[in-house]
């Protein structure tokens, strides 16, 4: 029967637990975010050029 | 609005209220009350994050500013899913390991308790003008539009948040969070498709991107690098890095929201998912905005579009102020009516272009919108001339104008809807986070130190009633404090780069001592000012001088004085 001091553990194990959802590692998730925004970026850039038009 | 609008609007607020009392039922104690018993999901983490930056003027002014500036301040959000990450890998594993129920501790157990208040004592200061123009602007902004009295606007929106935030603490702030954010979403996606249906029937979604594009309204990114220049890719990813560093990790209203994570993973997640979101939804309402732009090139849009300052202007003594304002409404007319002949005609060359013929008119456009900013401008001119001193700025009241007069009967209803989302989950968050360090980090640390649990969270109830009711009367004396109000938006960025400075001493440098960090600040402080007062530098920068200011002097003064301390967190570096 569990104690309170295993619910405790559990708790700590729970608050511990550090591996993300997707991509294996933080640091994949970490490239991923920061490959997203330089897409981004460089859609926009895009998206300002295509509708610049000269003064 | 009509009945409609209103049965929308209040279905609406009393689900979001009724959502967030119900989960948060039951009693609690002060780790529940302020952080939810760390049980929170990322998702909701995620949304209340997002919700919480996210105030009713900024999304009103975000769409007014696309009509007006075009869509370049989507820049400044560049910085923030570098910052997300940058938070995720170093500060989240450190609070949750600290077992910190506030950012400010943190600085104790790392520095000293001369630390953790001066910078408790900086939030409490910064957050308390923030927290009472937040419940102000939307107030005033709905006020002009409805014609509703600013102080019982002021009042429904103060009594509703306290009638959730009091009694259900964090959990109930950041369910209502949820709620809101999905409104806000939901507000955006309507407003964007009804300006798009609302175009003429020959203007297509592709013609409308042309006419604002060669307007000069989809300028969204900008290489050029220029630190007089407010947006720019530089400006965006440097000081706006540096500023949602500041916000995301020094901030208790955002700290707040991630420290009630599940683990240390989900607080992770939540941050992530804010960093992947953020810029495309900004892209979004810029993009609403840069609509309504074109849509007002059809339809003859009002010359200025804060209408009680018109009205003020016609009931003036000056008969030179009337004379000249009714000169520049002629103008504007005039102006008008050849604007929207030349992008009919430009529509339809677009779709039936002439063998080798160019018709279309770009120079002309330009020219047509600057004859309108013109007129404007001297209509401008002639109110202040009858009320001399006075600024006059209508970004904040395009969109709502747009949405009050154009839009079919219960979508207005959910707009507002949305737009008091926006406020309740702003203000919410910060009277949460501004109660939650009165109590934990001045309250319970210097006053009461061995009080009962029931006590604390008593305490803390109070200590929200008291910030709303300053709030409130911010709000209701905010009419009065005239430029001021510019000046409070001044104060805030003054200091979030210096306390972020003290941050990356905990964090980055081992040797950093309290006292250092102490100085530091102060230094920081002095250095923002003065940046402030003798410099052009745009003020996303002083961001990035604060907290560099803080981090140098911080560590050369911790080399000749104070204790070093050991922070001893399991899994921490420090």
């Amino acid at each position: 029967m569990a104690t309170p001091a295993d619910h405790g553990q559990d708790r700590e194990r729970e608050l511990n637990q550090d591996t993300p959802p997707l991509f294996a590692t933080w640091n994949r998730l970490y490239a991923t975010i920061i490959g997203f925004l330089a897409l981004l970026i460089f859609l926009f850039y895009l998206f300002t050029k295509a509708y610049q038009f000269p003064q | 609005m009509r009945a409609l609008d209103w049965v929308v609007l209040l279905i609406s607020l009393v689900l979001i209220v009724g959502y967030g009392l119900y989960k948060s039922r039951g009693k609690q104690t002060i780790h529940d009350y302020l952080l939810a018993g760390k049980t929170m999901p990322w998702w909701a983490m995620g949304l209340s994050i997002m919700a919480t930056q996210a105030s009713a003027i900024t999304f009103i002014g975000t769409t007014g500013q696309a009509y007006s500036d075009g869509m370049r301040f989507v820049q400044f959000y560049f910085g923030l899913p570098l910052a997300m990450v940058i938070l995720s890998a170093t500060v989240v594993p450190f609070f949750h390991r600290a077992r910190v129920v506030t950012a400010y501790e943190f600085l104790e157990q790392r520095f000293d308790s001369k630390t953790r208040i001066a910078a408790s004592i900086v939030f409490l200061i910064q957050r308390g003008l923030g927290v009472g123009l937040a419940l102000y602007a939307p107030a005033v902004v709905l006020s002009v539009i409805f014609g509703w009295s600013e102080r019982a606007t002021v009042l429904i929106m103060a009594g509703i948040v306290l009638s959730y935030a009091v009694p259900g603490g964090v959990k109930a702030v950041t369910w209502t969070d949820v709620q809101q954010m999905l409104l806000i979403f939901l507000g955006v996606i309507t407003a964007f498709l009804t300006a798009l249906y609302l175009m003429p029937a020959t203007v297509s979604f592709g013609d409308a991107l042309y006419l604002a594009g060669v307007s000069g309204k989809l300028n969204a990114v900008d290489l050029s690098f220029d630190l007089k220049n407010r947006y720019n890719l530089w400006s965006g990813l440097i000081g706006g890095m540096f500023l949602a560093l500041s916000y995301f990790g020094c901030d208790q209203s955002q700290v707040q929201r991630y420290l009630t994570g599940k683990s240390i993973a989900h607080s992770r997640i939540s941050l992530l998912f804010n960093g992947f979101l953020k810029v495309p939804l900004q892209f979004f309402i810029l993009l609403t905005g840069a609509m309504v732009f074109s849509f007002f090139l059809f339809t003859k849009p009002p010359m200025l579009f804060n209408q009680v300052a018109a009205a003020k202007l016609e009931q003036s003594a000056s008969p030179e102020a009337k004379v000249e304002y009714e000169a520049a409404r002629k103008k504007f007319d005039q102006a008008h009516a050849e604007r929207r002949q030349l992008v009919e005609q430009m529509v339809a060359t677009r779709h039936n272009p002439p063998a080798g013929a160019v018709y279309l008119n770009p120079a002309g456009l330009r020219d047509a919108n600057r004859a309108i900013d013109d007129a404007r401008r001297e209509a401008v001119q002639a109110l202040q001339k009858a009320s001399p001193g006075a600024t006059y700025d209508d970004t904040n009241y395009i969109f709502l104008t747009f949405v009050t007069r154009y839009f079919p009967m219960g979508l207005v209803g959910l707009v507002i809807a949305a737009i008091f989302a926006a406020a309740m989950s702003t203000i919410s968050a910060e009277l949460n986070a501004l109660a939650s360090t009165t109590v934990m980090d001045l309250y319970r640390r210097f006053i009461n130190r061995k009080a009962e649990d029931s006590h604390y969270v008593f305490a803390t109830k109070t200590a929200t009633v008291f910030w709303g009711i300053y709030a409130g009367v911010f709000a209701f004396f905010g009419g009065r404090l005239g430029s001021l109000i510019e000046a409070v938006n001044m104060v805030g960025s003054l200091f979030y780069g210096s306390l972020l400075g003290v941050f990356v001493l905990a964090f980055g440098f081992p040797r950093a001592t309290g006292t250092g960090a102490f100085i530091g600040l102060i230094a920081g402080e002095i250095a923002v000012l003065m940046t402030s007062r003798l410099t052009a530098i745009s003020y996303l920068w002083y961001n990035v001088v604060g907290c560099v200011v803080v981090v140098i002097v911080g560590s050369i003064v911790s080399e000749f004085v104070g204790t070093r301390k050991k922070l001893a967190i399991p899994g921490g570096r420090a």
